[in-house]
This record gives structure tokens, C-alpha cells and sequence, in this order.
């Protein structure tokens, strides 16, 4: 199993990266996420379209397709320079921040009336209502769906491999490519995966178990 | 409790089985057995016409590379030198192409497939690299070849000015997967400075838009792109280079060599014949007026 001693150093240079971008992209996508869901179950009309726009776009276009667009097109466009892990970030950013918008609207919708209604007869204002009645509850509600996100998005990383991020795809295929050892290579690729993605999950049901 | 044991035992279960998979795998690779003679000759005679009557090979190649491999104006019929060389041999020695068809794939998939067995043949402007000598064999040389650098004109570095500017690791390089640039920067510029892109089309675009400083590719691929693309923006810099690991052979998998014993000294034979018989000069010129 000597062949390790190459692969594995690759694959944890490709894991910070892939950290990098899942995190920072489901950072930045959970406050578009959050005012995009918000605009999406509010009163304001434009603000409600726009979202819906937004979500309709992203739902409709496939991830690899989105990743191209904003790595070779957005650039020319804008007459600017876009380097990769910039443009995979953004990319997820705005993939996963569609599909938070859902799960936050859905979060803010699902707080019983009962809390509106107390906040009404207490006097307070819509605003007040929304920041310290709903809102709370709602966050508490939508962790387990964000961090199921979170492991989405982790997993999506994959697919900006073809935007040249070095993440850990990247290096799966590039010592495939030069050591011929592909059984070797994918193999150890999806354990290596795996073993990540189960350590988050077993994080997520600790969360899950805490909030009960 | 309960639910934390039941993910640790299916997870230890998973990987049990994805190791046992290891040790198949890698002892299915070993022993094609049987050496099957064609019909046909097969002999050490000088004569090698219809040696290969009522042989079946697969064949593949790239699509990727003009003017030895590329697609047509219509988007779907492979042509260039390769495919006009594979067309001589076969009306030489007689052998049919598996499928009707020769299968069009990237660098990487190419090589791999040829690696694995998969693909009896390939010619796709491959260059006999020590790297992939270790898991096929290749026939003589039939084209001479270098790897070349390449710049954007408007931003690229003057400093650029030929491949040992850029092992210092100032400079950012692309290059195609699974091919000789590919083998040769891993080996050459510090990884954290090489972009590698699944097919040449990406890597040209990013040079193209300044996405990346230089790029490395064979020289005969750069020209024509070059010489074929509108308003590029590409242009070469300094020597070739590597030529001793470039220029272009045909790649023919272990398997299919044990399987037609003789196979490779039979392509040799084809190769001197189109050369002594005018046939390369004419597929040279055409190609490469």
C-alpha cells in the first residue's frame, strides 16, 4: 500500500481546500440564504420576485454548468479577473444560498402563530416580532437542515475540480492521470470522503440530540 | 448510544469490503493467458502485407489534438494524421477496427484505458514517456516532437522565455491531464503553480483570458491551434524541449502485445513500409503544408 505515501499527502492538501471553499461558500450562502428566504415569505413584492428569480435560476441550471459560467463567462463579461478558488466560492455561495433560502423561509413559517399573536398583544411591533419572537425559534429549527446543507455543499465541492480548484477531486484525478493507478486512486478517493462526511454526520446527530 | 454503534459498524463494514475489492482487483489484472494466433501469417517473413487478416483490435484516440486527431467541421468525424496513418495501416496489414469505430476520449482516459487493457490500440499524437512505457508499449517513432511553452501576447511576462523560466515557481502554468506537459511540470515546477485541466480546450481559454501564465503543450498541437484559431492571442516561446520523451508513437495495451504475440514488430514493419513507400511524406504534407 506504498502508493499512500503519495496519495494521501495529496488528498489532505486537496481537504484544506475543500474546507476553504465549504465553509466560506456556506457562509456567505447562509446570509443570502437568510435574506433571500426572509424576502420570500415577507410583504415586499419586488423583494419576493427577486428571491423567487434567484432560486428559480440556481434550481434550474446544473452545479458543473453554474461553476463554468462564473469561472469563463462572468469574467469576460465584467472585464475581470476571477481566480478559481474565488469563483468556486461564489459558486457555492449562491448554490447553496438558493437552498437555504428555502429551508429558511420554511423555518420562519413554521413558528407557531401563537408566538405572533403574544407579541401582538404585548404591543410590539411587526419588526420587534420578527427579531425576538421568530426569528429564535426559527434559527433553532433550521439548524438540522443547515447543516445537512453543509454536507451537501461539502460534497458538491467535488464538481469545481472542473474550474481547476485543487480540492480533493482535483487530486484524485490528477494521480490517476500520472500513476496509472486508478483502482487505487478512486478508492482510497471515496473512503477518504466518506470518512469525512460520516464524521460530520455524527457531529449534525449530536447537534439534533442537543436541541430536542 | 445504540444509533452511534450502528454508523460506527456499517461504516467499518464499508471500508472492509472497499479493501477486499483492493486485492480482487489487482489479481484480475494479471494473466490474459491464451496467445491466440490470427489466421494468417504470422511468420518472421518480410512480408507483411495481411498479417493481421481476421484480427479485431479497439482502437482510441483524442479528438483533442489537431492536426493529428481532431474533429471536423460537422462536430462528429475524427480526422487528422493519426486517423489517415491508422487508415494506411489497416488497408497494409489488414486488421478491423472493434465497433466500426474508433473511440474518441481525453489524455487521461485514453492513456488509462490503454494501461487497463481496455483499448487495444491508440494514436492520438502520444509520446513514448518512460512513465507510460511502465504499462504499455509503443511502437517506433513515427513523428519527431518537443514540448513548447506558450504566452499570451498582450499579458503575458517578458520575463517568460522559454520552460526554465517558469521552474523557479513565479509563474502560474497550464497544462492537459494525463499528457507528457502533464508529466513533465509535476516533475519540473513546485505542484502549487500548475493548473491541470481535463481537456486542452479549458487550458487554451484560460490563457486565452490571462487566467494563467503560460501553458505547456506539444509543439505541433500549439502551431496548429495557432495557426487555426481567430484572433488568438497565443504565441510560443523559446526551444522545444523534453524532445526525447515526445515525439509520437502508437500505444498498443500489454494485453492485446500477449495476446497477438509478434504485434509489435508487425506495427514496426508497417511504419518502415509507409515510410519507404512514400506514404508518410504524403500524409506530412498534407497535414503539415
Amino acid at each position: 500500500m506504498e502508493f499512500l505515501n503519495v496519495l494521501l499527502p495529496m488528498l489532505f492538501r486537496g481537504l484544506k481546500v475543500t474546507l476553504l471553499v465549504s465553509v466560506t461558500g456556506i457562509f456567505f450562502g447562509f446570509i443570502l440564504g437568510s435574506i433571500s428566504g426572509y424576502a420570500l415569505q415577507g410583504k415586499n413584492r419586488i423583494a419576493r420576485v427577486a428571491a423567487n428569480v434567484y432560486v428559480w435560476i440556481i434550481r434550474g441550471t446544473p452545479l458543473i454548468v453554474q461553476a463554468l459560467y462564473v469561472y469563463y463567462v462572468v469574467p469576460v463579461l465584467l472585464d475581470m479577473n476571477l481566480s478559481s478558488v474565488a469563483a468556486g466560492i461564489i459558486v457555492i455561495s449562491l448554490n447553496s444560498g438558493a437552498f437555504i433560502s428555502e429551508i429558511v423561509r420554511g423555518a420562519l413559517q413554521s413558528v407557531d402563530f401563537g408566538q405572533n399573536e403574544a407579541g401582538m398583544s404585548l404591543g410590539l411591533t411587526d419588526r420587534q416580532i420578527m427579531l425576538h419572537l421568530i426569528m429564535p425559534p426559527a434559527f433553532r429549527i433550521m439548524l438540522p437542515s443547515l447543516f445537512n446543507q453543509f454536507i451537501i455543499t461539502v460534497k458538491d465541492t467535488a464538481i469545481l475540480s472542473v474550474i481547476v480548484v485543487n480540492e480533493i477531486t482535483k487530486e484524485i484525478q490528477n494521480y490517476a492521470a500520472l500513476s496509472f493507478k486508478t483502482i487505487e486512486a478512486y478508492t482510497t478517493g471515496a473512503i477518504f470522503y466518506l470518512v469525512i462526511i460520516s464524521a460530520l454526520i455524527i457531529i449534525q446527530k449530536n447537534i439534533e440530540r442537543k436541541l430536542v | 448510544m445504540k444509533k452511534e454503534m450502528k454508523n460506527v459498524l456499517s461504516f467499518i463494514m464499508i471500508i472492509s469490503i472497499a479493501l477486499l475489492s483492493f486485492t480482487a482487483c489487482s489479481s484480475a489484472n494479471e494473466g490474459t493467458g491464451g496467445e491466440k494466433k490470427p489466421e494468417g501469417t504470422m511468420g518472421v517473413d518480410e512480408n507483411i502485407e495481411g498479417a493481421l487478416e481476421g484480427v479485431e483490435l479497439s482502437v482510441g484516440t483524442s479528438g483533442l489534438f489537431g492536426p493529428f486527431s481532431f474533429y471536423g467541421e460537422d462536430g462528429s468525424t475524427l480526422k487528422g494524421y493519426d486517423l489517415d496513418l491508422l487508415n494506411e495501416m489497416q488497408k497494409l496489414l489488414g486488421f478491423t477496427i472493434a465497433g466500426g469505430r474508433v473511440e474518441a476520449m481525453d489524455y487521461s482516459a485514453l492513456t488509462t484505458s490503454v494501461a487497463k487493457g481496455k483499448v487495444d490500440l491508440a494514436l492520438a499524437a502520444l509520446c513514448a514517456t518512460d512513465e507510460r512505457k511502465e504499462v504499455m508499449n509503443f511502437s517506433n517513432i513515427y513523428y519527431d516532437s518537443g514540448l513548447i511553452v506558450s504566452i499570451n501576447k498582450e499579458t503575458g511576462s517578458k520575463d517568460i522565455t522559454g520552460i526554465d523560466s517558469l521552474k523557479s515557481g513565479d509563474y502560474t502554468v497550464a497544462v492537459e491531464k494525463g499528457t507528457a506537459s502533464h508529466i513533465y511540470a509535476q516533475a519540473n515546477i513546485p505542484s502549487g503553480f500548475i493548473e491541470v485541466h481535463d481537456t486542452i480546450t479549458t487550458a487554451y481559454e484560460s490563457l486565452e483570458q490571462g487566467k494563467v501564465d503560460a501553458l505547456i503543450q506539444d509543439q505541433p498541437g500549439v502551431a496548429y491551434y495557432i495557426k487555426t484559431k481567430n484572433g488568438t492571442k497565443l504565441k510560443m516561446v523559446g526551444e522545444e524541449f523534453n524532445q526525447g520523451q515526445s515525439p509520437y508513437a502508437i500505444a498498443v495495451s500489454f494485453d492485446a502485445s500477449k495476446k497477438y504475440p509478434g504485434l509489435m514488430d508487425i506495427f514496426n514493419k508497417a511504419l518502415k513500409e509507409l515510410s519507404e513507400n512514400g506514404k508518410m511524406d504524403e500524409l506530412k504534407n498534407k497535414w503539415f503544408e
